[in-house]
């Protein structure tokens, strides 16, 4: 049977960096059981032999609050569904900030597994002329210390033997660990003898770190399962902790406890300069974490991205362009007229192609939140936004979760587990999807470029059409903060817990990681263009094609023949039919099951500046919004004159009208459908995502039924205010 | 019904399937990996125990 191995260690200690060193390419990738914390599981070849490596989610302590350390604690504990029992542990430390590493170490200890200690990011420690004896070390921890660099693939092999003694029956050497209370000790004992010898209900040996748990965490995982299991043990708890800690809070005792012994241990192996070295990451955050100086970066750093995205996708965005508008007009020319024609010019081709040509800004924006996250500044980022979020009752904590959501909002909602406070978790679920995702971004562009005029503004510095990006970007965040604080003084009420983060340190980026996120992201959008978009444009074609009615068509025949016989000249006759058939499409449209549904529906989307068809395409892109591009494009198709792709999308929305003959789209409209679908749940799988991670229905349905009434309400102030100022009239 | 009525019925009402499956899937909170995203938890496969 293979050896199991735990890696375990702080955040960002490079645990996941020296997990893929050890393991390669055998991994595998899950969740485990009931819940959504992934499981990453990798194969190791120690002494011949084959060792399983389970990748741990990073946390500073076993007091298990979140669902990632409780996955921690069960698999430490043996106690995890569907896994094995633990042989070893191999606690990955940051070398540069030893004495909060060694905590969990002091606690893992405790496991009475072998354990390995690897000392990671030593390259850094040495800069900082942070020396470290890791013979000594080890012998005040007790078990072997290997100095390595996971990034540089430094002390791979040391640790390999070093894992391969722990395993292989390695004597364990004892050393006295943390030195607690008297009292907190026989507490201990008292109940790990009751537990375990008396009538618990438990049916298992309850190990002595379980117990320490138990006793410690007041309301934490270890209590709130136990206490499931046997119904006393909860009774009995109170009393055990009075008089444990004689008044004093367990959870001080014990960091004070083991603080204590860490810096014995520090002040033995450890020699620090006597002067702090100041790093180029310290002079950098003095001036990029700074409340002001900070703010105006992240603004800056902002716009700069939301300006790159225009000019830097447009020429690949022209390319794509004219690759659909050619591709439209050579099948058009292959396929006889009539309804398979239609559906794969009008329906496929214009609908598809126009959301597949956004894929170049898509590649763009994700690139740049790629570096930002690889050199380390979105932690950064949270850091100075921590202050505003604690206003409306959420921490920096959250923000995490909120910058993911700028990609896509379902690893943004799944982000959330680390948040340990449930109240809080559940809040930054409810306003993650609020931030816009990529597949908001080819409907700001579709009307920002269509209706947003193409100048100079700031002395030339900025183009307007980067600054109305910017301000739909910005529109996300400026309403999730009056929402996360509504719903925690109302529905979410409680405390939220204090806030702390490790700034990584800054480092370049490394371009294979980006490169990758940039390409995942990419095959991800198409995917979406190719399956539920294409699947949603068929139907949508369908439903706008039939009932394809004789007579109408019959009626405009006779129209033309008319003007056949009517004896005008060669180029009248030809204005004459083009015209007919506008009107004929037209027609069809209003004549279709979805023309029909979007007549009925025009009174509520009226006041919004919208006429039934875009009032349709939106309600079509409920699904995935991008959908509502497609939507547009072969309702528009359909709808018009136009019998090919080759005119783009958006000179044929310029070119639309009303019944009255009046233009559809103006700038209030255009601003009225990018604010409403800035602020529309419209992603079922978002929703599904929200499902899970809440364990409940009612908060999908909330987020859906909130999200897409505040979207309605503020694209309505949006386009009567708008209107109201004058911005409709069309020059 | 013609060839081409046939072969645009067929595909429509593949694509009706496909989306009502997928509505299915999402009601039931399974988004399958269908909207594209790397990180759909129902993606993921079941752990395998240890030696399989």
């Amino acid at each position: 049977m293979p050896t199991t191995i735990a890696v375990i260690g702080n955040p960002n200690v490079g645990k996941t960096t020296l997990f893929n060193a050890l393991t390669g390419l055998s991994q595998v990738t899950g969740n485990y059981p009931g819940v959504t914390v992934e499981r990453k599981v990798g194969t190791l070849r120690i002494n011949g032999t084959t060792a399983h490596l389970v990748d741990l989610p990073g946390t500073y302590s076993l007091a298990a609050r979140s669902p990632d350390e409780m996955i921690v604690v069960d698999v430490l504990l043996s106690q995890q569904a569907g896994e094995d029992p633990i042989d070893a542990v191999l606690a990955v430390v940051d070398a540069t900030n030893l004495d909060r590493n060694l905590y969990l170490v002091s606690q893992l200890k405790e496991l009475g597994k072998p354990l390995v200690v690897a000392l990671n990011m030593c390259d850094l420690a040495d800069k900082r002329q942070i020396k470290i004896d890791t013979d000594v070390l080890s012998r005040e921890l007790g078990a072997p210390v290997v100095r390595i660099c996971a990034n540089k693939r430094i002390g791979i092999d040391a640790l390999n033997a070093a894992l391969a003694a722990a395993t292989h029956g390695a004597p364990t050497v004892h050393v006295n660990g943390p030195e607690f209370p008297e009292a907190l000790t026989r507490e201990v004992d008292a109940l790990e003898a009751r537990l375990n010898h008396g009538d618990h209900g438990l049916g298992r040996h309850v190990q002595r770190l379980e117990v320490f748990r138990l006793l410690v965490d007041r309301g934490g995982y270890v209590e709130a399962r136990l206490s499931q299991a046997d119904k006393d043990i909860a009774g009995s708890l109170d009393e055990s902790r009075a008089r444990a800690g004689a008044g004093a809070s367990l959870a001080a005792i014990e960091a004070r406890s083991r603080y204590a012994w860490i810096r014995q241990i520090v002040a033995a192996g450890v020699r620090k300069p006597t002067t702090r070295v100041t790093t180029v990451s310290d002079k950098l955050d003095a001036v990029i974490t700074h409340p002001l100086l900070g703010t105006f970066i992240f603004a800056l750093i902002m716009t700069i991205v939301f300006q790159a995205i225009f000019s830097w996708a447009g020429p690949l965005m022209d390319l794509v362009d004219a690759a659909f508008g050619a591709i439209g007009e050579s099948v058009s020319a292959m396929l006889p007229e009539g309804m398979l024609q239609s559906l794969v010019v009008d329906g496929i081709i214009a609908g598809v192609g126009n959301v597949i040509i956004f894929l170049p800004q898509i590649m763009v924006l994700m690139f740049f939140i790629a570096i930002l996250e690889d050199c380390g500044y979105m932690a950064r980022a949270a850091f100075l936004m921590d202050k505003l979020l604690s206003r409306c009752g959420l921490s920096g904590q959250s923000f995490i979760p909120m910058l993911s959501s700028f990609a896509c909002a379902i690893p943004g909602v799944m982000a959330t587990r680390p948040i340990g406070n449930r109240r809080d978790r559940i809040t930054t679920i409810l306003v993650a999807p609020l931030m816009s995702c990529s597949a908001r971004l080819p409907v700001y562009t579709l009307m920002i470029t269509a209706f947003i005029p193409d100048t100079k503004v700031i002395g030339g510095w900025l183009n307007l059409q980067g600054l109305v990006l910017t301000g739909m970007y910005s529109v996300g965040i400026a309403v999730a903060i009056p929402v996360a604080w509504t719903l925690k003084r109302t529905i979410l009420k409680g405390e939220t817990p204090p806030f702390l983060l490790e700034l990584p340190t800054y480092k370049l980026p490394q371009w294979g990681t980006v490169l990758r996120k940039v390409l995942r992201q990419g095959k991800e959008f198409i995917v979406r263009a190719g399956t539920i978009i294409f699947a949603v444009i068929v139907v949508v074609w369908a439903l706008s094609y039939f009932p394809h009615s004789d007579e109408i068509t019959a009626m405009f025949e006779a129209e033309r023949a008319k003007v056949a016989a009517s004896g005008m000249s060669e180029e009248e006759q030809s204005i004459a039919i083009s015209e007919i058939d506008a009107e004929e499409s037209g027609a069809h449209l209003r004549n279709s099951y979805f023309g029909r549904m979007g007549l009925a529906i025009e009174p509520l989307v009226r006041p919004l500046g919208w006429d039934w068809r875009i009032g349709m395409a939106t309600i079509a892109s409920f699904p995935a919004r991008e959908v509502v591009i497609a939507t547009l494009g072969t309702i528009f198709y359909l709808g018009s004159d136009v019998d090919e792709t080759s005119d783009s999308l958006k000179t044929v929305l310029h070119e639309s009208t009303r019944a009255d003959g009046s233009k559809l789209f103006n700038i209030p409209v255009a601003l009225s459908i990018m604010v409403f679908f800035a602020l529309c749940c419209q992603c079922g799988a978002t929703l599904a995502v929200i499902r899970r991670e809440t364990q409940s229905n009612a908060w999908p349905v909330f987020a859906f039924g909130y999200m897409t009434a505040l979207a309605y309400v503020a694209a309505l102030f949006t386009y009567q205010f708008t209107t109201w100022l004058g911005w409709g009239v069309v020059t | 019904m013609s060839v081409e009525g046939v072969i645009v019925g067929l595909i429509v009402g593949a694509c009706a399937l496909y989306l009502g499956r997928h509505a299915y899937r999402m009601l039931m909170g399974k988004p399958g990996g269908a909207c594209g995203c790397s990180d759909c938890p129902s993606k993921t496969v079941t752990p395998k125990t240890k030696g399989t």
